[in-house]
């Protein structure tokens, strides 16, 4: 699959798209969801923001010079209002998992099969659940024992400041679902991080493995 | 094919795998746990609100393998959700996260195409649901189960439910799947190979064009739908997002077909991609963007009878003149309606349509012009009526969602913005039926349209009804700078012969100005035969001649359900599959649903629950599980009548009635047992449901079909229901009676029309389909039958538009009046319609057409024919027909014994013309029919008595205007609409009429209206006048009182004839009649010629015979029977004798 030489997280792909365009059109984000099939739709709204940016602003910041080191007060509003937008949106719709062989360099677990994740889970006392959790960044990094961190990127293995960088990151947006049916939700309500010890208890994980995870903690 | 039978196959298979095993697990989450350990699945329940389900009530992540749904309700409620999501597991590729609206297992395959669900339920994400929950239903309890269960072990569906612990609804629509589906077809289902593979170069090139705006012209059979997917699937090749993709079609068949097709081919991506019809999109935008509509997220839809029942109220509170009838507001409302339709459909506002209609009457020059401006001035203010009443319900109708959109992205440049960037890859199917509107949007979101793809076929243009125009296919380059387009040219389904007919018949097309010329190869090469014309004397010899025709093919390997008969109009449907059942040729052809006597049935069950009078027991009384005696009626409907609550409860005490019979009696009894406890407050779906199986054996006996006529009862049956799952956004009363009015009022404004779609489970029965032409498009056929090609038939008659469109609103008109515009464009598509006909068929082509009418006179052929050119068509001299067989059913007169004296009245007799059955049912059994009061039939009711009130107050004086009035509020205060809103618009009209009445009377001596008997061979009439007076010449003055006004035909109906024959059978020649019409303030004099005369008294002697004889004969007409108080139980009467001398 082309995916898997993919290396670029999302926020460098949304760097280079904003760089690439002062607006990005269809022609440009074609192109870089063809670059980063991962976050296609990352960037669809990206892009939006930005266009909506240039819409709202106009022509006013063309000429600033744009400094390599600095991001423009384009950009920045636009990934503000982005990130502002997706947890809306986040908020409201249920999302889906990210597809299995979709790989992220910034996601440890992401390019792992569902054979290595079975093989992992029981060597990290987690089920799928808390897999999931750890995947998707909903547990507090704060409150994870730094132990287990280790114990984590000893058995995947990974470099621990891979790791470190993947579940200190924010919660990552999951591919939201295709933008079919709009159907308004009866009980809107932010997704929350959970804090290890209630991830711990609440993933439907037998007593041993929470005693042995909450273990970590001492 | 049916694509939920894969689905249910493996489910059923799966749950075989656990059963089978010697400890059978049955319990549902014994299954679901089994199921998951056979998949290798791992299972977590988490509590509500854990992050892991990001909000969903369950999700399959496909990565870890895992399931995760919310731990909350009975063990069985979670065995569903997880059924569910192992259905997505085993029929979808990659993750899925599915909210509590989406986990139903009790969903039925098919919702029923009225209102929202026109819109909704096509999408693919809507799809994988619903396949998740059949498969759900199908894996906790597969149908071979349910069969065994319910119709082998005679268990109910509660019984079943219990055992099962699963929940009844679930049961009782997998029994209903069971025993009202024809079962699966076992065999192979093609009878015809597919074309071979092949490359078609213009199919790829087409696919492959990218940088420019394209309009592919596909003739019927090029393979359109395959060039479209090959489009899709070139660029999700590319690397195309298919999030990013678009594909708007017209149809819901053509989204479903789509969806299914892609999804065959590219699973993973074809969730992502955008598939739907312009409606569904629109809806999507509207609820993307709500807060720019000033709607709720989630608006409400109104499909027409909405739209009526909000006006109706409000409709005689506005000043018109010329669409005022408030008599039947309806009438005028769905004209209109579709006059407000048509605005949107050209994105004309209300304030576009007033200054439109102003200009008009601003520049109008002679009377008739004024009249049409007032009459379009009018329309603008009811539209400007119904789309403030539309927001306070805050509701879209279907115009809205193409017209709303369009314009907001025209006017929102952030919305047109992101939608040009989210929708990258716009492709357009059926490109010709795009009208003013829909051309609007997509310019809005192709922006400079180079990634926009259409395709379309100009001479299948069959929509000018929503504003379509084969026209927009022609203008596709001036729309779309920069446009290119290619033409298929390769027909890979019909025969060079068929292809030959096509393309000679299309130069004579309107549609056919400013494209390239028709140029077609049949793939398949020569046929067996020459499209034949077969020509017959009358129109019953034209349906045995299409009898004969399908038979003949028959014999020749063609299978009845490769056969089609394509009529241009229902009612000629109708007949034709009478005509074919009779002669044991199974059809495939619902008609309308509502007057299928199976589902009127049902309807009479459920009327039971709301009337008080209990009518319906009329029809309850022929089915044969109370079998009543007619000659019970009577005493019945007395017993039942003596109380105002609904009849359901009254049943026992009907059979308690002293003269009822011992069967009777006990009918009555099993009917109160079998709907104890149900009421109008139940969900009508459970309702029926619980009557069919849990309380009776009816549902066990459908289960016994064998026949395709039994089958397709059962298939209207399940349709039936399918259409009271859902209801309408506006709702009065109890549900029943709710489910009842929204019946009528659907048929009213023939809405139900896609209800006679034949639903997909039953497609694969072999039985000839009957379609009209409309309803076939986009099918395909090895035999094709069209009758009727006869001048005023097909095409059709032309009848301009009840409420035309001011001038200057429909595109493209430029330069024509309006009428000849309506013409131009009717005639048009008349043709389109034929090239459509001709054009499903593969392999043989018949058309048919009469000499003579049913009268004698001579019948021309249609133009249509002669537009065919030379060579390619044969006639057939002296063709077969099929006569009906011997022995064959004939209609049975009705036993009645009328009491000595028995006449009828002017008024009744009047009903027999109209209706011979109505008569029975009104005159004869006594059938009152509850009437719905509304606030025009209550102050109707006031007017009658005013006029009862005057003629008795006339014999002792002259009642002045004032104390007509005095006595009319007395009566208004009684019995007038005093709560209403509009209650002194209402008293206004009424204070208008009762002046009109007393002025009329002035300058004669009433006397007391006597009736008066007229003796003819075969009875007596009693004509009951409305007043008697006399004039100073002691001539006697017969009058008719109407509160209406003076219609065209008036006086040519019958009760005037007979007012003239009483008044000359009584008062020799010192006689007048007298018409009095209070709306019009009209007094006239009736005379009708002695031809006339002559032909009515002969008319209704004959009646009196047909009275006498028993013979009751329904009159079905669209108009009169969903308004008539015996809809639901006609024409259903028990057997045996009535005999009323009793």
């Amino acid at each position: 699959m082309t995916y898997a030489t993919t290396d670029k997280s999302l926020s460098d792909a949304m760097y280079a798209m904003s760089l690439a365009q002062r607006v990005p059109d269809a022609q440009l984000l074609d192109d870089f969801a063809r670059r980063y099939p991962q976050h296609a739709e990352m960037l669809t709204e990206f892009a939006i923001e930005l266009a909506l940016d240039a819409l709202q602003f106009g022509d006013e910041e063309f000429d600033l010079p744009v400094d390599d080191g600095t991001v423009s007060p384009m950009v920045s509003r636009a990934m503000s209002n982005f990130q502002n937008r997706l947890f809306e949106r986040r908020s409201k719709r249920p999302a889906v998992p990210q597809a299995r062989g979709v790989a992220s360099a910034a996601n440890p677990f992401a390019s792992l099969s569902r054979e290595e994740i079975r093989a992992l889970a029981p060597r990290i006392y987690a089920n799928g659940v808390f897999v999931s959790k750890l995947r998707d960044r909903l547990i507090d990094f704060d409150t994870i024992p730094p132990r287990y961190v280790r114990h984590i990127a000893e058995e995947i293995p990974k470099e621990l400041d891979a790791l470190v960088a993947h579940l200190s990151a924010a919660a990552e947006v999951r591919q939201l679902q295709a933008p079919q049916f709009y159907k308004a939700e009866g009980k809107p309500g932010g997704v929350q991080r959970q804090t290890f010890e209630e991830a711990v208890r609440s993933s439907g994980l037998s007593s041993e493995q929470q005693s042995k995870l909450l273990a970590f903690k001492d | 094919m049916d694509t939920f039978e894969p689905v249910r196959a493996d489910a059923a298979r799966l749950h075989a795998e656990f059963v089978d095993a010697a400890a059978a697990p049955r319990g549902p989450m014994q299954l679901v746990d089994a199921a998951i350990k056979h998949l290798g699945l791992e299972l977590t329940w988490l509590p509500v609100g854990d992050p892991a389900l990001k909000n969903a009530k369950a999700l399959y992540d496909d990565q870890t393998g895992a399931i995760f749904a919310v731990e909350e309700g009975t063990a069985s409620e979670r065995a569903l959700v997880v059924a569910h999501e192992i259905g997505h597991v085993r029929l979808h590729a990659g993750s899925a996260s599915c909210t509590t609206h989406d986990v139903d297992p009790s969903r039925s395959t098919e919702s029923a195409p009225v209102g929202l669900q026109r819109v909704e339920d096509y999408g693919a994400r809507e799809r994988r649901e619903l396949q998740a929950n059949v498969f759900a239903r199908e894996f906790l309890l597969p149908r071979s189960a349910a069969r065994q269960m319910f119709v082998a072990e005679g268990a109910s569906a509660s019984d079943i439910a219990k055992q099962r612990d699963l929940p009844l609804p679930l049961v009782r629509q997998q029994i209903l799947d069971v025993i009202l589906l024809p079962p699966a077809e076992a065999d192979a289902p093609a009878v015809t190979p597919p074309p071979a593979a092949f490359d078609d170069p213009v199919q790829e090139e087409a696919a492959a064009h990218r940088d420019a705006p394209y309009l592919l012209e596909a003739g019927p059979g090029t393979g359109k739908t395959r060039t479209l997917v090959k489009r899709i699937l070139s660029l999700l090749k590319e690397g195309v997002d298919p999030a990013s993709i678009l594909v708007l079609t017209f149809s819901n068949r053509a989204a479903g077909e789509l969806s299914e097709r892609i999804a065959t081919v590219a699973p993973k991506q074809a969730p992502k991609i955008w598939i739907g019809t312009f409606h569904a999109f629109g809806l999507d935008l509207v609820r993307r963007h709500y807060e720019q509509f000033k709607l709720p997220p989630d608006p409400g839809l109104f499909d027409r009878s909405d739209a009526i029942a909000v006006l109706e109220e409000i409709l005689p509170t506005l000043p018109l003149k010329h669409y005022r009838n408030l008599w039947d507001p309806m009438l005028v409302l769905k004209d209109v309606l579709t006059a407000i339709s048509r605005a949107k459909d050209e994105l004309v506002d209300v304030e576009g349509y007033r200054s439109r209609a102003q200009a008009m009457l601003d520049s109008a020059a002679d009377e008739e012009a004024v009249e049409a401006a007032e009459k379009a001035l009018e329309v603008a203010g009811i539209y400007s009526r119904y789309e403030t009443a539309k927001a306070e319900h805050d509701s879209v109708d279907f115009g809205d969602l193409i017209m709303g959109p369009a314009l907001l992205i025209e006017n929102n440049a952030a919305v047109r913005t992101a939608l040009q960037l989210r929708h990258r890859h716009v492709l357009v199917d059926e490109y010709q039926d795009v009208n003013r509107a829909s051309v609007r949007l997509v310019k809005g979101l192709v922006g400079d349209g180079k990634r926009l793809w259409a395709v379309g076929d100009a001479r299948q243009s069959i929509y000018r009804f929503r504003g379509a125009s084969s026209a927009n296919m022609a203008g596709f380059k001036s729309e779309f700078p920069g446009a290119t387009g290619g033409q298929l040219g390769i027909s890979y389904r019909s025969t060079q012969q068929i292809v030959d007919t096509l393309v000679g018949f299309s130069p004579n097309m309107a549609a056919s100005q400013g494209l390239r010329p028709l140029k077609l190869t049949a793939n398949r090469g020569k046929g067996p035969a020459l499209p034949d014309i077969r020509t017959f004397d009358r129109k019953d010899d034209e349906a045995e001649g299409v009898a004969a025709g399908i038979k003949e093919l028959e014999a020749q390997g063609v299978r009845f359900r490769d056969q089609a008969v394509l009529c241009r109009t229902n009612k000629r449907l109708n007949e034709i599959a009478a005509a074919l059942e009779a002669r044991n040729i199974p059809v495939l052809h619902l008609g309308s649903l509502f007057e299928r006597e199976e589902v009127r049935d049902l309807l009479a069950l459920m009327s039971l629950a709301v009337e008080p009078f209990g009518d319906a027991i009329v029809r309850v009384a022929t089915s044969p599980r109370y079998a009543m005696p007619m000659q019970d009626l009577p005493v019945a409907l007395e017993a039942l009548r003596a109380d105002k609550s609904a009849a359901i409860s009254r049943l026992g005490n009907a059979a308690a009635a002293t003269d009822i019979s011992a069967e009777g009696s006990a009918a009555l009894v099993k009917l109160a047992e079998d709907l104890k406890g149900l009421s109008a407050k139940t969900n009508p779906w459970d309702f029926l449901t619980t009557y069919l199986l849990d309380r009776t054996d009816a549902g066990r006996s459908m289960a016994s079909a064998t026949t395709t006529t039994a089958r397709l009862r059962n298939v209207a049956v399940w349709q039936f229901l399918n259409f009271l799952r859902d209801s309408s956004p506006i709702a009065f009363g109890a549900p029943v009676q709710r489910a009842l009015d929204r019946v009528r009022q659907l048929v009213l404004l023939a809405e139900e029309r896609d209800l006679r779609q034949v639903p997909a489970p039953a497609l694969h029965m072999d039985a000839v389909r009957l379609m009209t032409v409309h309803g076939s498009k986009g099918l395909e056929f090895d035999a094709v039958h069209v009758p009727g090609l006869n001048t005023t038939s097909f095409p059709s008659n032309y009848r301009g538009p009840r409420c035309p469109a001011p001038i200057g609103m429909i595109s493209g008109a430029e330069g024509m009046s309006v009428s000849e515009e309506s013409k131009r464009s009717h005639a048009m598509e008349e043709e389109c319609l034929f090239f459509v006909a001709m054009s499903r068929s593969k392999t043989y082509l018949r058309l048919y057409l009469v000499r003579f009418q049913d009268n004698g006179s001579k019948r021309g052929p249609s133009k249509l024919l002669e537009k065919l050119a030379s060579g390619t068509v044969r006639a057939t001299a002296s063709p077969p027909v099929l006569r009906l067989p011997p022995g064959a059913p004939q209609p049975r007169p009705l036993d009645v014994l009328f009491p000595p004296g028995w006449a009828a009245s002017d008024r009744s007799i009047e009903q027999y013309r109209k209706c011979p059955r109505r008569f029975f049912y009104t005159y004869v059994l006594g059938l009152g029919g509850a009437r719905k009061s509304t606030a025009f039939s209550r102050t109707h009711d006031c007017l009658y008595d005013i006029i009862e009130w005057l003629a008795q107050a006339r014999l002792d004086g002259e009642p002045d205007v004032a104390q007509a009035e005095a006595k009319f509020a007395d009566i208004w205060a009684e019995r007038g609409p005093t709560d209403h809103a509009f209650a002194a618009d209402y008293r206004a009209l009424a204070s208008r009429l009762v002046g009109a009445l007393v002025r009329h009377g002035a300058g004669r001596r009433f006397r007391k209206a006597e009736p008066l008997a007229i003796d003819f061979p075969n009875g007596r009439i009693v004509v009951e006048p409305n007043e008697m007076a006399t004039l100073a010449d002691g001539t006697v003055v017969l009058r008719r009182v109407r509160t209406g006004y003076v219609r065209e035909d008036e006086y040519d109906r019958l009760e005037y004839t007979l007012y003239l024959m009483a008044g000359a059978a009584h008062f020799g020649r010192k006689f007048a009649v007298e018409a009095v019409h209070l709306t019009d303030e009209a007094l006239e004099a009736v005379s009708v010629t002695t031809t006339k005369f002559e032909n009515r008294k002969e008319k209704t002697d004959e009646m009196l015979a047909g009275i006498a004889a028993g013979s009751y004969p329904p009159e079905v007409d669209a108009f009169r029977c969903p308004r008539c108080p015996h809809f639901f139980i006609c024409p259903a009467a028990p057997t045996g004798k009535l005999d009323l001398r009793k």
